[in-house]
């Protein structure tokens, strides 16, 4: 009875914040298991798992936030104090983004990625680079704009 | 746990319910055009309607009817340039889509570049050919001091309008007393700051331009620097007194600003032809011509003009390279690179201490790129009422719409080095009657000017 009150709690909450903000912009309010793209990079050594931060699809032409969950494929901990690294390119036009992303790490493996602008309908190649101690390991994906 | 489960489909709802309607949802199509597949007919919804209005949390008067008036005031008023020769308005003719005729435009001195349309401006992200503003306000900031364009400062502007009552009176109404001026020992008549890549800085009118400094009397300073009389009148004001007259000026420039969020021009047959396509209406439907229709088909089909020419405003409102031939302007001019050094430098932008908003302000600066890579990348312009402007592109290229789609057919005279990475302009290899069918399209996107009170100087007894 108690879990279930504690879980109407949060949901009243949680349903407060999205009518409220219709842009949520904390870890808190996301539902984290909902990851919409999933890889592991390229030598194996890290799961990257991200989804956008309100949920909606990639929009084409708006900036937007995202959220990434990295953890260490060998054991499943969550990787801490990495540095994220988001970068995208359209093959097909000749031609990367006209922005530069940030990433905040919100503990607990998530990291949150700022300012990505995809501004033109097509095929991206996006790319998530996990940096520790100095070395990078990319993840990729292939997302369509339209 | 179960009540978790039922409540997500409920928060999901929510969702989706906070994203805008998608256009793409095919609900409501009551007819598919010829030859246009769902993708296409997805493509030509994002295209329409353009709202009317657009908000700019930096500058809080942008919707406000009085600031627009004030502006409306200034927009018409030459004695904001250097020989009161100059208003906004000998450059944006509203009887020419808010542009003009020439191909470079003439100021003060020769321009650089052609005058682009006013009409939905306040929709575009960043402002000028270069992006080198980020907001309506700190553009119009930037042309009153350009040296080419008006060659006013904002000293002299704070001046005209303490001087004149029916500015002053509607200034103080709005934003609150001027500064008293009147000793101009202390605000001396005209002054402002003026930066090494100014065209009027140091002593030679730098870049050969002739009239930019003219005979401006330089004093010459500690080692080789110049001093700029305007700039040596604004050094030596106290700080206080200088953050009194940007006060002055950014007001300026949101009043200006205000003025062109009322340059709307929308419900084109372009339009209609979208409403008929959601409603099924006939009359709606046939407000474009068979030949508009096919030549919408290529725009949002083979010919690609959509990847940039997207969105409402059909514009991305970023920047390509389209490598054109050389027009009457510089052949040198890089375009976006500078204006993205120009842009995260201005004082009046969307982060600086006069944005009304910086967090707004701060969400494009602040993730552009620190060294852009790409040069000859200028701003994609709406083709909303591009009939009504000629001629076309930075340096005024190309005198019609016909020679425009007979450059993007044959990439006729395209510099060839440096290469462009831009990889979709390709020559689209179009016969006679695909060029006629995109020029007739290209002419359906002349919307509803604005209403006369807006189009001409203001009046206060009939206009208001
Ligand atoms: C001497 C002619 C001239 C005058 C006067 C003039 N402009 Fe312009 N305007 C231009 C030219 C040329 C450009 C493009 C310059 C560039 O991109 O470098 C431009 C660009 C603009 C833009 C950016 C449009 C876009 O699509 O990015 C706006 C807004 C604008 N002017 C408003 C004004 C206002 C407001 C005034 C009066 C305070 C004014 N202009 C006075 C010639 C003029
Ligand atoms: C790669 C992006 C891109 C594509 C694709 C593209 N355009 Fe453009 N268009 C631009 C840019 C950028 C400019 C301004 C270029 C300049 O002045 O340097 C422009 C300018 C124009 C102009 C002149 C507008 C004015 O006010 O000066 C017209 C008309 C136009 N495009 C129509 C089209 C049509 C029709 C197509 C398809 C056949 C098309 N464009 C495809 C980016 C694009």
């Amino acid at each position: 009875m108690a879990r279930t009150l504690l879980g109407l709690a949060v949901l009243v909450f949680a349903l407060g914040a999205l009518v409220a903000g219709c842009r949520t912009s904390d870890v808190d309010d996301a539902n984290t298991e909902s990851w919409t793209h999933a890889t592991n990079t390229m030598f194996g050594t890290y799961a990257v798992q991200w989804r956008t931060l309100d949920g909606a699809p990639i929009p084409n032409n708006e900036p937007f936030q995202l959220i990434a969950t990295v953890q260490r494929v060998a054991d499943g901990s969550d990787v801490l104090g990495a540095q994220v690294v988001f970068q995208g390119d359209m093959p097909g036009h000749g031609h990367g983004m006209l922005r530069e992303p940030r990433s905040t790490e919100l503990g607990d493996g998530l990291y949150r990625i700022d300012g990505v602008l995809l501004h033109m309908a097509g095929r991206w190649i996006v790319h998530i680079d996990v940096i520790e101690a100095g070395r990078a390991e990319r993840s990729t994906f292939t997302l369509d704009v339209d | 746990m179960r009540s978790i489960a039922l409540a997500l489909p409920v928060m999901a709802g929510l969702i989706v319910a906070c994203q805008n309607a998608d256009p793409k949802d095919p609900e409501g199509f009551a007819v598919l055009p010829e030859g246009f597949d769902d993708v296409e007919i997805g493509r030509v919804l994002h295209l329409s309607p353009l709202p009317a209005h657009a908000t700019d949390p930096t500058n809080r008067w942008s919707d406000d009817e009085g600031a627009a008036r004030f502006g409306q005031l200034l927009f018409f008023d030459e004695r904001l340039s250097k020989g009161e020769q100059h208003s906004c308005a000998t450059c944006h003719l509203p009887d020419h889509g808010f542009a003009d005729a020439h191909t470079v435009s003439e100021g003060v001195a020769r321009l650089e570049r052609h005058v682009p349309t006013l009409l939905n401006i306040a929709h575009h992200r960043w402002f000028f050919w270069d992006g080198r503003a980020d907001s309506l306000w700190s553009q119009a900031c930037a042309v009153i001091e350009a040296p080419l364009e008006m060659a006013g400062t904002r000293l002299g502007t704070a001046h005209l309008i303490a001087s004149d009552d029916r500015l002053r009176e509607r200034y103080e109404a709005m934003f609150g007393p001027l500064p008293s001026l009147q000793d101009t020992e202390r605000f001396p008549l005209v002054g402002r700051p003026v930066p090494k890549d100014d065209p009027a800085y140091g002593d030679d009118g730098s870049h050969g331009k002739p009239g930019a400094s003219g005979q401006e009397h330089h004093t010459h300073a500690a080692g080789n620097t110049f001093f700029h009389p305007h700039e040596r009148n604004w050094n030596a004001m106290t700080d206080a007194d200088r953050a009194a007259v940007n006060d002055v000026f950014a007001n300026v420039g949101k009043a200006l600003a205000a003025y062109q969020h009322r340059l709307v021009a929308i419900d084109s047959p372009f339009d209609r032809f979208v409403r008929g396509l959601r409603s099924g209406d006939a009359e709606d439907l046939a407000a474009l011509s068979p030949s508009a229709q096919r030549g919408l088909h290529l725009f949002v089909g083979e010919a690609n003009c959509f990847l940039c020419h997207s969105g409402p405003l059909l514009s991305d409102r970023e920047f390509h390279d389209l490598r054109l031939p050389p027009g009457d302007g510089p052949v040198d001019d890089l375009g976006r690179q500078r204006g993205l050094e120009k842009v995260v430098a201005d004082p009046f932008n969307g982060r600086g201490a006069w944005s009304d908003d910086v967090v707004a302000g701060s969400e494009m600066l602040d993730y552009l790129p620190q060294h852009h890579h790409a040069n000859f990348e200028f701003k994609t312009p709406s083709l909303r009422n591009v009939a009504l402007s000629p001629p076309y592109m930075h340096q005024g290229q190309f005198a019609t719409l016909r020679d425009v789609v007979d450059f993007y057919s044959e990439l006729e005279g395209a510099r060839t080095s440096p290469p462009s990475v831009e990889t979709v302009v390709v020559p689209l290899r179009l016969d006679e009657e695909q060029k006629q069918d995109l020029v007739a399209f290209l002419e359906s996107l002349t919307g509803t000017l604005p209403a006369k009170t807006w189009r001409t100087p203001f009046q206060a007894e009939s206009n208001e």
